[in-house]
């Protein structure tokens, strides 16, 4: 028994310590978000839309994100993964990686059809009546 | 010998993707703590912390001891900043 918690104590810290946090990648998530709230504020979008507008924004940086994630997962399989406990390392790493991007799926879909409704209604080709574009 | 079970050696590392991933998204949410992203953000990570508990809740009881003791840092952190999951 204490053998048993012992090596899992110890299993859990290896984890841990492979498994860290990289800011410098949540942060570029993070501006990418950023950009994509900017850059449709400034051409106009209007207020009843900016909800919907950071949720598509979050959602699209971290969509961003994770497909760089999974690569990197698969890329280590392939290369680097001469075991079993490393082909389930490997496994589960792509699986976190497909759960979220699966969470960000769902969530987009939405505010993401609603804002290119807009966007169609207001282009060149669309049906809006006010040629510059906004409200 | 390794004691751990398949199962629950798939979900000790998940979760400790998930508190990774909450790391990273909580500094998202610092970068844009006025920002119209911070909502969006605080609801993922909250997504995020119940998909860990209900992770910890099918383990088998030691790594699952193992699993609450790994999060049991950043949960308090989150909580004693940004209050609990779903508030505004």
């Amino acid at each position: 028994m204490t053998d048993n918690r012992e090596h899992t104590a110890t299993a859990q810290a290896a984890i841990a310590q492979e498994i860290e946090a990289d800011l410098n990648q949540a942060r570029r998530v993070a501006v990418m978000a950023h950009n994509v709230v900017i850059r449709l504020k400034m051409m106009g979008l209007p207020a009843h839309l900016e909800d919907d507008l950071a949720r598509m924004g979050t959602d699209l940086g971290d969509l961003w994100g994770a497909q760089k994630e999974f690569a990197d997962s698969l890329h280590d399989m392939l290369k680097n993964a001469h075991d079993w406990d490393a082909v389930g390392d490997s496994l589960v790493d792509m699986r976190s990686s497909i759960d979220h991007i699966a969470w960000h799926i769902e969530d987009i879909r939405e505010p993401l059809a609603r804002i290119a409704e807009y966007a169609y209604s207001n282009g060149a080709s669309g049906n809006a009546s006010d040629e510059s574009g906004g409200e | 010998m390794d004691f751990t079970s398949p199962a629950d050696r798939i979900l000790l590392r998940t979760v400790s993707h998930q508190v990774r991933r909450v790391q990273e998204h909580l500094e998202a949410m610092q970068r844009d703590a006025h920002g119209a992203e911070y909502d969006p953000w605080k609801r993922e990570v909250d997504q995020i912390w119940k998909a860990t508990f209900e992770r910890i809740n099918e383990m088998s009881p030691e790594p699952q001891r193992a699993a609450l003791e790994m999060i049991r840092e950043p949960w308090m952190l989150y909580l004693s900043h940004y209050a609990v999951p779903g508030s505004q």
